[in-house]
C-alpha cells in the first residue's frame, strides 16, 4: 500500500526536529509536504532555517516545498482574523495544501485542527506521530518519555494533556 | 452538528471554484468536503473509498460543473443519488443537458444572461429538501457563492 502524503505545520516540524525524528517520518508518510507560510515561519529563526534547508538537502524527494494550492482560499478562511494575516497562515495553508492533493494534516493548533476538522480532512499532532513511532518499535516506552521531557525542558510548544493520555496508556508516569 | 456538505466538482479546472466554495463554507460553520485533485487525473474503475466515506456523510452534495464532467465526478453523483442524499447540480448550459436526463429536476442551468433563474432554482431545490431553516439559509448563501464563482470563472 502507497504511504499517505503529509502536510506539516511549523509548531510540529519545530517538536519533531528538537527530537531528531523529522527522517523518521518517512515510516509514516511517501512524502512531507511544507506549505509556504510555514517555511517563512522556519525561515524567522536562522536556526530552523538552517535545519530545513538541511533537511531539504539530504531528504529532497521526501521533504518538499509545495506552493500549489489556491491562496484565494487561503484568504478568505483568514478573512477577518487578524489584520496582518500573518497569524495562522501556516496551519491554513497546510489544511488547504491538504485538500488539494488529499493529505493527512500534521497540526497541533486548535485553529488549523478546527479547520482540519471543518474540511473532512484526517490530521493528528506531534504526539500521535509519537505514537506511531512507538508502535512501530522505533521508540520505547522510555524514550517517548524522555522525548517528552526534552521537549518540556526546552520548553517546545505540545500538547502537554494529549502527551500525558499517551503515557498514562503506555504505563508510564506523567510529565 | 454543523451541516455536511460534499462538492462534486466536474474536471480539474473546476477545482479552484470548488476549494474557495470550501473556504466559503468553513467560515460559515459548515463541514465542506473536496475530493483531491488526483480523482480528476486519473480514471478510476471506482469511486476514491474517502470520498465515498464523505459521501455517505453528506447531508447534501453540490455539483459544480463548468464544461465537462469527468468520470470520478459522474461515479459521485450516481452514488449521490443512489444513496438517496439530496443533489443539486450547477452547471454551465452544454454540461447541463448532459446531465438533466440523468438528475431530472436536479439540475440548475447557469446562463450568464439570466443568472437569476439559477438563483432562484436554489431556493426552489431547497424547499423540497427537508433540511433545518439554518442549513437552507446556509446552503443558499453558499449557492448563491458558487453562482458567482462559476460566472466569473476563467474560461480555457
Amino acid at each position: 500500500m502507497r504511504k499517505p502524503v503529509g502536510v506539516i505545520d511549523a509548531s510540529c516540524v519545530i517538536a519533531l526536529d528538537a527530537l531528531n525524528l523529522l527522517p523518521r517520518l518517512t515510516w509514516l508518510f511517501g512524502r512531507l509536504l511544507i506549505p509556504k507560510a510555514v517555511r517563512a515561519e522556519l525561515y524567522r529563526r536562522r536556526i530552523t532555517k538552517d535545519r530545513l534547508r538541511t533537511l531539504q538537502r539530504e531528504y529532497e524527494h521526501f521533504v518538499v516545498p509545495c506552493d500549489d494550492y489556491d491562496q484565494g482560499a487561503v484568504d478568505v478562511l483568514l478573512s477577518g482574523r487578524t489584520s496582518s494575516g500573518k497569524k495562522d497562515r501556516g496551519e491554513t495553508e497546510a489544511v488547504v495544501q491538504a485538500a488539494a492533493v488529499g493529505a493527512i494534516v500534521i497540526v497541533d493548533d486548535p485553529f488549523g485542527r478546527r479547520l482540519a476538522e471543518r474540511y473532512s480532512l484526517e490530521y493528528h499532532g506531534a504526539i500521535w506521530v509519537l505514537e506511531r513511532l512507538q508502535l512501530l518499535g522505533l521508540l520505547t516506552p522510555g524514550v517517548l518519555r524522555h522525548c517528552l521531557e526534552q521537549l518540556k525542558y526546552r520548553r517546545i510548544r505540545f500538547p502537554v494533556g494529549a502527551a500525558n493520555e499517551l503515557l498514562q496508556r503506555l504505563g508510564e508516569e506523567k510529565l | 452538528m454543523a451541516l455536511r456538505l460534499y462538492v462534486a466538482y466536474g474536471t480539474a479546472s473546476d477545482q479552484v471554484t470548488a476549494s474557495r466554495l470550501q473556504a466559503l463554507g468553513a467560515v460559515n460553520g459548515l463541514n465542506v468536503y473536496v475530493p483531491p485533485s488526483y480523482t480528476r487525473t486519473d480514471t478510476p474503475a471506482s469511486i476514491d473509498p474517502k470520498s465515498e466515506a464523505n459521501l455517505r456523510a453528506a447531508d447534501v452534495v453540490l455539483g459544480v460543473i463548468t464544461s465537462a464532467i469527468s468520470e470520478a465526478c459522474w461515479q459521485e453523483l450516481n452514488s449521490a443519488k443512489r444513496m438517496g442524499r439530496n443533489t443539486i447540480v450547477m452547471a454551465e448550459p452544454v454540461a447541463a443537458s448532459r446531465l438533466e436526463p440523468h438528475f431530472p429536476g436536479n439540475v440548475l442551468m447557469i446562463d450568464p444572461a439570466d443568472p437569476a433563474q439559477a438563483e432562484s432554482g436554489i431556493v426552489q431545490f431547497l424547499k423540497k429538501t427537508e433540511l433545518e431553516q439554518d442549513a437552507k439559509t446556509a446552503l443558499i448563501a453558499l449557492g448563491t457563492l458558487a453562482l458567482g464563482l462559476l460566472l466569473f470563472a476563467p474560461q480555457d
